[in-house]
Order: C-alpha cells, then sequence, then structure tokens
C-alpha cells in the first residue's frame, strides 16, 4: 500500500522547480505515474510530497512544423504520440517504440517526459528518440537549457537533472525525407513488458538505394543507461545495405561497445548473442521500411 | 441423437453479464458496519529464528484496535500434518510468513502500525533446493517433523525434509526392464509457479458474543475450510460459518485457508468489530499459494515393437515451507506417471518435500500437467531410441478399455485413444513432417500430449431444490463457481429434468450455514457428483409435485405422470391418459400449487461405496476413483532460431469428455486451459535465490497477456466413452482443459530442436544453443 504524501499541482514551470528544489528527495515528480506510483507500491519507497505537472501549459502538447521539425511535451502521453498522424508518418520508428509500452491502459497515463526522467536502461521510447538525434529543454529556476538526450543519462535512474530542474519539452529536426527506421523489442511476452533489450536503428542510403549514408543505432539495457553505439554505426557508412555478410558483421562490432550486465533476469552472454543476431536484423528490417516506401 | 431440450446445448453462464459490466461484489467490496482493516507485518527473511517481538510502536498509531502474535493465536492448520501456525511463532520459514497482525480504524493506520512493529530474526541457512533439501547434512525447515499430528496416509521421514514418501508397486521393475530391448533414462524439471488469481486471497471476519465466527472469503472450498479451522481452534464445525461471495479465480489456490485465519485472529480480539484482512499482490506471490516445484527422474524400458514392459521413478516436490495438501499433488502425480499407457511393470517412489520457499498447494490439474509432460518426453525419448513415430508409439500403449491402471484396477469408459486420433488428425500429423525449416528460416515442430486423472474420492456432495409455485426454481449446493460453469450447468440439469425453462432457475450464494454439505470444489467433479445430485433432487421435487397435483385432481399418485417437458398427465388406471393435463411452468394459474405444501427436493451423491481405499506400500486396488479423465493435445510450435523465442501456432485439445453438457461451457474451459497450459510451458516461472523470491509481481512473474493468446485452440469433443455413472455419461474437463498442453506444446519443441526439453518453462537462453545446432545441421 502507498503511505501518505502532499500532493502538489504546480500551476508554473517556476512553481514546480522551486517545489522540487524544497522538498529534494522527500519530493517527487509524477506525471502519468505509471512508473513512480508503481515504485511507491512496493512499501520500501516513500515520498512525503509528489508533485504532479500535467497542469504545466509548457509541458503539454506535440508542435511540429517543417522549419522546426517535432517538440513533444514532456507530460504527452505514449497514446498521444503513437497516434499523431505527423508522428506516425514521419517518426515511424518513435510510434513503433512507444507502442510496445505497458499496455494501451499504460499508455493512456504514461508520459514520453515519464519515460525520459525514470532513466531505465529499457525505456522502449528513448531509443528512437535517440536516434532521431533528440535533445531536451530543461527548465531551472535560473532559466532554460538545452541538452542533447545522448547526454542526458549519467548511469541507471540518474539523469543531468539538477535539484531545481524539470524535463519540459524533448524535440528533434524533421527526419531526411527518404530513411529507414526500425525498433526492435525483446521481451518474453508482448505486453505489459520491461524490454530485455531493445534496438532502434535510423538508416539514410546514397541513390544507389544500398549504399549505406546515414546510420544510427540505440540499444536499450545493453548498458547502464540507454546508449548508441558510435562505432558501430561509423562501420555500417559506405556499406552495401543489400549484403547480408557485411550487415552482420555489425552485429560481431555491436557487441564490443554494448555492456549488459548478467542478473536473475538474463545473464550478459545471453543479451549478447541476441544483441549479435538482431542488430543485424532490426537494421535489414530498417532498409526494407525504406526500400518499400 | 438424444433427446434433451437443454443438455447438450450451449449456454451462456448466468454470471457473465455482470461480471463483465462490472456489477459484480466480490469480497473486497464488502464492507460492513464498525468494520476494521487488518494488516499483516510479515517476514522478510525465508529461514530464521524469531529473537523478539516488540509491537510496542504499532499501539501508539492512532486508530489501532488489536495487534496480534504468535503466542496470542497458537493454533495449528494443515490438512496433511499440522504443521503450521496462524503466525510465525520461534521460527520463520519462508519469506513472507505472517508474524504480526494489526486492526485498525483504516487501511493507512493499520500499515502505519505493521511498519512500526519490530522483529528481531536471527537469519538461519534457507533450504533452497529440493535435492539438496533431501541430502543428509540439509538444514531442516521442521525440525521436528514427526511431532506434528499427520493423516494416517501421509509418511514423514523423520529427521528429514520429506514430508511423505509415496509409494506405488505394481508387478516387477526388475523383471520388466531385464525384458526391455530398449531403456531410456532421463531427469525433467517443473519451475514453481503462482495461480495468479485475478483476485488475491481476502477474508471478512466477525466473531460474535457467543464465540461464533462469521467469516466471508473466496473460499474455494468453504466446508474443508470450516473443517480446518473447526479443528485448529478446538471449536465445534457449527460455530463456523462461511459465507462465499463471487470468486475472482482460484485454480487451486483458494483450497487453503490464507486469509481466513488472519481476519479471524484479529476478529478475536476486537470485541465484535469485524475484521477485513486483504492480500496485495505483493503478499498473494509470496504467501498465497503456488504450485509445488519438481524433479522427476524417470525410466522407461520397452521392447523393439514398442511395447513398454517397466517404468520407473524418482520424484521430488519442491512443496515448501509448509505441507498443505502437497501429499496428495505427490500422490496423483504418481499414480499417472506412466501416462495413459497400459504398463505391467511400475514403480515409482515420490517425495514430497520441505523447502524455505512458498507453499505448494493444489493447482489446476493437482501434479498432472508436470507428469503429463515428463511421461510424454520420455514417450518422445522411446520413439527416438526405437526409430519410432511419436503417434504411433502411443498408439501401440495406449489404455483401451479393459486396461489395467497403475493401480491394477481394470479401467472403463476409457476415450483416451479416440482423443489422441483426433488430436493428431487436427494437427495434420500424418500429412506433415514433425519438424521443418520454413521459408522464413524458422524451424518448426509438433508434438502430441497424453493425459489421465482421477477425481478425488470418496467424495460427497447435495443439492436442494425449492420449487415456486410459480415455475421457477431455487437450487442451493455449495460447489463454488470458480470460473468453472458449475452455476450454468446445473441450472441446465435441473431445467432438463423438471422441464422448466432455464430463465426460470436461480442459484443461491454458497453459505455454510444455508447451502447443503459439499466436500470440495476441486479435482472437475462438479458436473459429475454435483450434477448426479441435481438428477436425484429434481425427482425429488418432481415425485412431490405429482403428489401435489393427484391430491387437486383427486386421484391417485400414481396416477399423475411427468411427462419429458415438464408436463403432468393424468392416467387411468390402464395407463391411459384421461385428457387432464397441466404444465410445470402453468401449476399457479390453473391454482394448482399455491397454498400447498412447501416444495424442497433434495438429493446427494457420494462414492464411498465405489471407492476401495488402497494398499499404502503399494497404491494396489480395486477401484480408486469415481472417474479417471483422459485427453490428449496436439501442438504446432514455431522457434525463432534468432531469439530462441518459441510461439505456439496451433493447439488441438481432444477430451474424452463422455457428454458435453453445456459445449460453449467446455470452449471456455479448454481456451482458458490452452492459454494457461502455455504460459506454464514458456513463460511463468518463481525465481528464488537463497530462499528469497525475486519476481513476486506482475511484471517479472509473466503469465500470458491478452496480447499472447493469438494460438488457434482447436476442441474435439470426443463422446464414444459415456460414463455409465456419469449424468448424461458426463465427465469433468475443468483440469483436463490444461493437463496436456504442457506436455504437447514441450513434445512440439523436442521435434523441432531434436533435444530433450529437460526443463519447464522451456526458455530463450537455453533453447538458442539447440536453434544453432540444429540449423547447422540443416544446411
Amino acid at each position: 500500500m502507498i503511505a501518505k504524501f502532499d500532493y502538489h499541482v504546480p500551476a508554473t514551470l517556476k512553481e514546480a522547480c522551486e517545489m522540487k528544489q524544497e522538498y529534494g528527495s522527500s519530493g517527487v515528480i509524477v506525471a502519468g505515474g505509471s512508473d513512480v506510483y508503481a515504485k511507491l507500491h512496493d512499501g520500501n519507497h516513500r515520498y512525503d510530497h509528489v508533485i504532479d505537472i500535467k497542469k504545466i501549459p509548457e509541458m503539454k502538447g506535440i508542435e511540429w512544423s517543417e522549419q522546426e521539425g517535432l517538440s513533444l511535451g514532456a507530460a504527452v502521453t505514449h497514446h498521444e504520440i503513437e497516434r499523431h498522424p505527423v508522428i506516425t508518418e514521419r517518426y515511424q520508428v518513435l510510434v513503433q517504440g512507444v507502442r510496445t509500452v505497458g499496455s494501451l491502459q499504460v499508455r493512456n497515463r504514461g508520459t514520453i517526459g515519464g519515460n525520459i526522467c525514470t532513466a531505465a536502461p529499457s525505456a522502449d521510447g528513448v531509443g528512437p528518440l535517440l536516434v532521431l538525434n533528440s535533445e531536451c529543454v530543461i527548465h531551472g529556476i535560473g532559466g532554460e537549457r538545452i541538452v542533447p538526450l545522448a547526454e542526458f543519462f549519467t548511469g541507471p535512474k540518474r539523469t543531468v537533472l539538477r535539484s531545481d530542474e524539470v524535463l519540459v519539452r524533448v524535440r528533434m529536426k524533421n527526419p531526411a525525407s527518404r530513411y529507414g527506421g526500425a525498433y526492435f523489442k525483446y521481451g518474453r511476452r508482448n505486453a505489459m513488458e520491461i524490454a530485455l533489450l531493445n534496438i532502434s536503428v535510423y538508416l539514410e542510403v546514397d541513390d544507389d538505394n544500398k549504399t549505406c549514408t546515414e546510420m544510427r543505432i540505440a540499444l536499450g539495457t545493453s548498458a547502464p543507461t540507454p546508449i548508441r553505439v558510435h562505432k558501430t554505426e561509423q562501420y555500417f557508412i559506405g556499406k552495401d545495405l543489400t549484403d547480408n555478410e557485411a550487415v552482420a558483421k555489425g552485429g560481431d562490432l555491436v557487441i564490443e561497445e554494448a555492456s549488459p550486465r548478467s542478473s536473475w533476469r538474463a545473464n550478459s552472454n545471453f543479451r549478447l548473442t541476441l544483441l549479435r543476431q538482431l542488430v543485424p536484423r532490426t537494421v535489414k528490417t530498417a532498409y526494407k521500411s525504406l526500400i518499400e516506401e | 441423437m438424444d433427446n434433451y431440450n437443454v443438455i447438450g446445448k450451449p449456454e451462456l453462464r448466468k454470471d457473465s453479464r455482470d461480471k463483465v459490466t462490472g456489477a459484480t461484489q466480490y469480497c473486497c467490496d464488502i464492507t460492513l458496519t464498525g468494520m476494521l482493516h487488518g494488516a499483516v507485518y510479515r517476514s522478510k527473511v525465508p529461514h530464521g529464528k524469531i529473537q523478539s517481538v516488540d509491537v510496542s510502536g504499532a499501539w501508539e498509531v492512532e486508530g489501532v484496535r488489536a495487534v496480534v502474535t504468535g503466542k496470542d493465536v497458537p493454533y495449528r492448520i494443515g490438512r496433511s500434518i499440522q504443521d503450521q501456525t496462524f503466525l510465525a511463532i520461534d521460527k520463520v520459514r519462508y519469506q513472507g510468513e505472517p508474524i504480526v497482525l494489526v486492526a485498525a480504524d483504516t487501511l493507512e493506520q493499520a500499515y502505519e502500525a505493521v511498519r512500526k512493529v519490530k522483529v528481531d530474526i536471527e537469519q538461519l541457512p534457507a533450504v533452497n533446493d529440493v535435492l539438496e533439501a533431501v541430502e543428509e547434512n540439509s538444514p531442516l525447515v521442521h525440525e521436528k517433523l514427526e511431532e506434528y499430528p499427520h493423516i494416517p496416509t501421509v509418511r514423514p521421514v523423520n529427521g528429514t525434509n520429506i514430508y511423505d514418501h509415496f509409494t506405488l508397486r505394481k508387478g516387477d521393475v526388475e523383471k520388466g526392464f531385464a525384458e526391455a530391448d530398449v531403456i531410456v533414462e532421463n531427469e525433467y524439471e517443473c519451475a514453481i509457479l503462482h495461480h495468479a488469481a485475478i483476485e488475491n486471497h481476502m477474508a471478512t471476519a466477525k466473531v460474535d458474543a457467543s464465540g461464533k465466527i462469521t467469516v466471508w472469503s473466496p473460499a474455494q472450498s468453504p466446508f474443508y475450510i470450516r473443517g480446518e479451522l473447526s479443528r485448529a481452534l478446538g471449536i465445534p464445525e457449527n460455530k463456523i460459518r462461511i459465507i462465499v461471495p463471487p470468486i475472482g479465480g482460484g485454480f487451486g489456490g483458494k483450497l487453503e485457508p490464507r486469509a481466513e485465519q488472519l481476519a479471524i485472529a484479529l476478529a478475536m480480539h476486537t470485541k465484535g468489530r469485524p475484521v477485513k484482512v486483504m492480500f496485495s499482490r505483493e503478499e498473494d506471490f509470496l504467501a498465497g499459494t503456488v504450485r509445488a516445484g519438481v524433479h522427476f527422474k524417470m525410466k522407461t524400458g520397452a521392447k523393439k515393437d514398442g511395447t513398454i514392459v517397466a517404468f520407473e521413478s524418482t520424484n521430488y516436490w519442491d512443496s515448501g515451507a509448509y505441507s498443505t495438501i502437497s501429499p496428495t499433488v505427490t500422490l496423483k502425480a504418481n499414480v499417472i506417471l506412466a501416462g495413459p499407457y497400459e504398463v505391467k511393470n511400475i514403480k515409482t517412489d515420490g517425495y514430497c518435500v520441505a523447502t524455505n520457499k512458498q507453499l505448494g498447494t493444489a493447482q489446476r490439474g493437482f501434479g498432472v500437467a508436470e507428469a503429463s509432460y515428463a511421461h510424454e518426453q520420455q514417450m518422445d525419448a522411446l520413439a527416438k531410441a526405437l526409430g519410432m513415430d511419436p503417434l504411433e508409439i502411443r498408439m501401440k500403449n495406449i489404455m483401451v478399455d479393459g486396461s489395467k491402471a497403475s493401480t491394477g484396477e481394470t479401467l472403463f469408459s476409457v476415450g483416451v485413444k479416440e482423443c489422441l486420433q483426433e488430436a493428431a488428425d487436427g494437427i495434420g500429423w500424418k500429412d506433415h513432417p514433425i519438424s521443418w525449416i520454413t521459408k522464413e528460416g524458422k524451424i518448426r515442430g509438433r508434438g502430441l500430449g497424453t493425459f489421465m486423472k482421477f477425481t478425488g474420492t470418496p467424495s460427497y456432495t447435495s443439492v436442494t431444490i425449492k420449487f415456486n409455485f410459480d415455475g421457477t426454481a431455487i437450487v442451493s449446493y455449495s460447489t463454488t463457481e470458480l470460473g468453472q460453469g458449475v452455476g450454468i450447468v446445473i441450472p441446465q440439469i435441473v431445467s432438463e429434468e423438471l422441464g422448466i425453462p432455464l430463465e426460470n432457475i436461480s442459484t443461491v450464494q454458497v453459505d455454510t450455514e444455508n447451502t447443503p454439505l459439499d466436500k470440495t470444489t476441486t479435482s472437475s467433479r462438479a458436473t459429475f457428483h454435483l450434477g448426479n445430485a441435481a438428477i436425484k433432487a429434481s425427482a425429488d421435487v418432481k415425485r412431490q409435485i405429482c403428489k401435489w397435483v393427484a391430491f387437486k385432481w383427486n386421484t391417485e399418485e400414481n396416477l399423475v405422470k411427468f411427462e419429458k417437458g415438464g408436463i403432468l398427465v393424468e392416467v387411468d388406471a390402464e395407463g391411459t391418459p384421461t385428457g387432464r393435463t397441466a404444465r410445470m411452468d402453468q401449476l399457479d394459474e390453473n391454482s394448482l400449487i399455491r397454498n400447498g405444501e412447501p416444495i424442497l427436493g433434495y438429493g446427494s451423491y457420494e462414492t464411498t461405496n465405489i471407492w476401495h481405499k488402497p494398499d499404502l506400500e503399494t497404491y494396489q486396488t480395486e477401484r480408486l476413483t469415481a472417474m479417471w479423465f483422459f485427453g490428449a493435445n496436439a501442438a504446432e510450435v514455431e522457434i525463432d532460431p534468432d531469439t530462441g523465442k518459441t510461439k505456439v501456432i496451433k493447439v488441438v485439445a481432444a477430451h474424452d469428455i463422455g457428454k458435453a453438457l453445456n459445449p460453449l461451457g467446455c470452449l471456455q474451459q479448454v481456451e482458458g486451459g490452452v492459454v494457461m497450459g502455455i504460459g506454464n510451458t514458456l513463460l511463468e516461472e518463481f525465481i528464488h535465490r537463497d530462499g528469497y523470491l525475486m519476481n513476486g509481481n506482475m511484471v517479472d512473474f509473466k503469465i500470458p497477456t491478452s496480447m499472447d493468446t493469438d494460438v488457434e485452440i482447436e476442441m474435439r469433443l470426443v463422446e464414444s466413452s459415456p460414463h455409465p455413472e456419469g449424468p448424461y455419461g458426463a465427465k469433468g474437463i475443468g483440469e483436463p482443459a490444461m493437463c496436456a498442453t504442457q506436455s504437447a506444446v514441450a513434445s512440439a519443441v523436442e521435434h523441432a530442436l531434436g533435444v530433450p526439453v529437460t526443463h519447464v518453462p522451456i526458455k530463450p537462453e537455453t533453447i538458442l544453443e539447440a536453434c544453432r545446432k540444429r540449423m547447422e545441421e540443416s544446411k
């Protein structure tokens, strides 16, 4: 049972930042609550103050323009993202990722900002945002700063957010007019599942429709934080993506960059074996999505 | 074709609409005036000596009305061995064992008080592994097992962790193996599983000034729990009343009292105020009940032509910290461990073993799904060793009418051969190889699974029917509705027998004070036992109606005949209809029944007379059970060699149903059973480290979600072997529905990979390696 707490609903960013600063470790920011309240249920975690940021205007809504690209409020739910017409058309990889979060009920509550700020290595929304080169808009008492999502995580459940800071929006430029994207989640079942492993791929090819000109790969639950695997990405540049052997070799390289841990859920060798098989597969799926467009 | 009006027709359950719309009121919805809320301080460690219990902090919390420790309620429970107290007193034996109870005005206060309880425990090494538990130098979960009272059929082994050693001896296995041309020996393991019913364990209890106890709980078998509590508390059964609101799923897990004794313990200290105790999901995982894990050692010998000549097994059941009804699970699995195959020589030794883990108890199948997985792996191993087709070797040995069971008894009403053939036909056995690789590079396999199971005997139940003047009837019985559909099948029977419409029949909430005696809701017994009692009760109603109508018509009782469809016909002395008739649903309009004697029919059914007590050493007997169940599943699976993941494509479930009284109910049981079986085989397991449960939550203990159920399920009901003693020939389907899914899926995986499946659940890790080997071989 959840222990009693004071429930605060700041109306402005300033209020939220001040509350977060004031309550420190006895407080927690909540949006959808699908992580926070679930954690409180186990009885080992307690917060005296829960700060609900859902009413703050800057944290709401999805904005998109041809010039600026996409901007997601931190309090935007997964389900809002998966049904947004522009996102489903131009940011398919993101839709693929958020669509695997929990269940429809969870996606109706859970937010993209929460998915990022919980900073779980397994977050389904984060990998796609990483390969879309997203950046975070952060607000503190002193003002605003922008941090690339790739630099947002400092460790498992740890982020660059300071004691007075909240994530306001996450934004990204439009992807190339032709690109391939794919998200692969490895779990034991098809819903209500925390990824044992996840892979996000974004790629572009030359006019020959084969030669890779851009490759971005993000891995979840393969390191203490969600990561990009830059060496493997670099390897793919200039490679013929129809060459199965060349693509397969990417799997051999990626395990050099990954450092999954062993736990009772799965041992590290198993995760590495999967990565070796599934990174090339996900690259192929992304490539196929581009070709079949 | 049989000539029934209601029997054999698909009928929707009467409780569906309320359950789907949320109108049903479950135990958690109960609120009584003055009710207090209970909370439980539970052991955080799996094994340890309690040094001190300090509850002073709990008393300081506002609203606290009672704090109860083990010494306050030193009552012992245990169906087989009385090894468990309501609360731990000197020692804790599993993580989550209750130590202190608190009742307060609000739930928040009760939880707050529990947080203030201080218990000092000296930790002891946990007995974590069932095979280590039976080693000589293992720490003991119970130091003095032999000192607990136990039922005579259970044989604890003094100075060990063995709750019970079950033995079965048929023929001479030494001789049998000497005759064998081939012998296969393997070991198999099943993980501990949780029932994971939607509704957690909970109870609300009240103790009145005379000491009478009333409990509202989702008790699967209220009379069983009443008996347990009566013995434990040393008060007569008539001083305990158990009321059973609609139950949110049981699967065997609600056979044992879990929350009931805790709510009672508190209510004994609240001066008449009722107390409600609801387990959280986390508590339900730790301190509810589980299906025991098991380690089988199996040895099977056969002739060159496939005839099995000997079977031997030693098996160890990881039954956890207290024995509950686990010895019966061990027993039931051992009796059918050679499968539905006629084997002349059988020797099994089943050990029911204590560990510092969650409490093993009944789960849908009572050990048969686990046994079926193991005996079917043995059949596949034999087929391979002999170069025979897996279907052929099964057919060669399959039981038929007149076969001798492991108990030595001669079987009748055996439809398993037809089931096996139906399952094989449904999966296209003869048209396809047992394994192949798809053009997408996935490995497919097909497999077969059979099972046999018996219903608990001797047993008893009873039904009363109150017939109203308006032609409606109210049926009372104490078999609970767990989702199995008893609440529609019994009205169907009464409707058929009395010739009144199904919608005219209602049922009564189970309540040990108002509904008639029933042994238990387990063992797939309801349709068979209760159905027979309902037919008798209906006959009693008909007799009374004929008598009353005869009185009104001013004729002799024997001259009023009850005809099919609920027509009463007057005949003359020669038996010729006089032309005077009445309809059952129009008795009131015709002033035939109002103001008359109350019409209250009753019927009972019990199986003491057909049961022959088995010999405890050999388990040989003339007749063990009222009813044997048989069936077969066939499965097709697809394995992804990159991920090691297995997907079940199709399951054909053929069941020796005797007579399907409600085919829709059968389908619902089978669909649920197949999905549950798939979950058991591919997903579910308790993971322990040193007695600590790692995955006691709904995220990490993976039952299938609705997104994991896209499997094609084909049900085939075999009605060629009606049971001569069953209502209309019917047998049970509740547990059978899932008993052969695990074995068929495991068999399909075995065939896909070409290596035995030695552990369920089948994990991707363990099959990745086999996959790769298989792919390389096929290149």
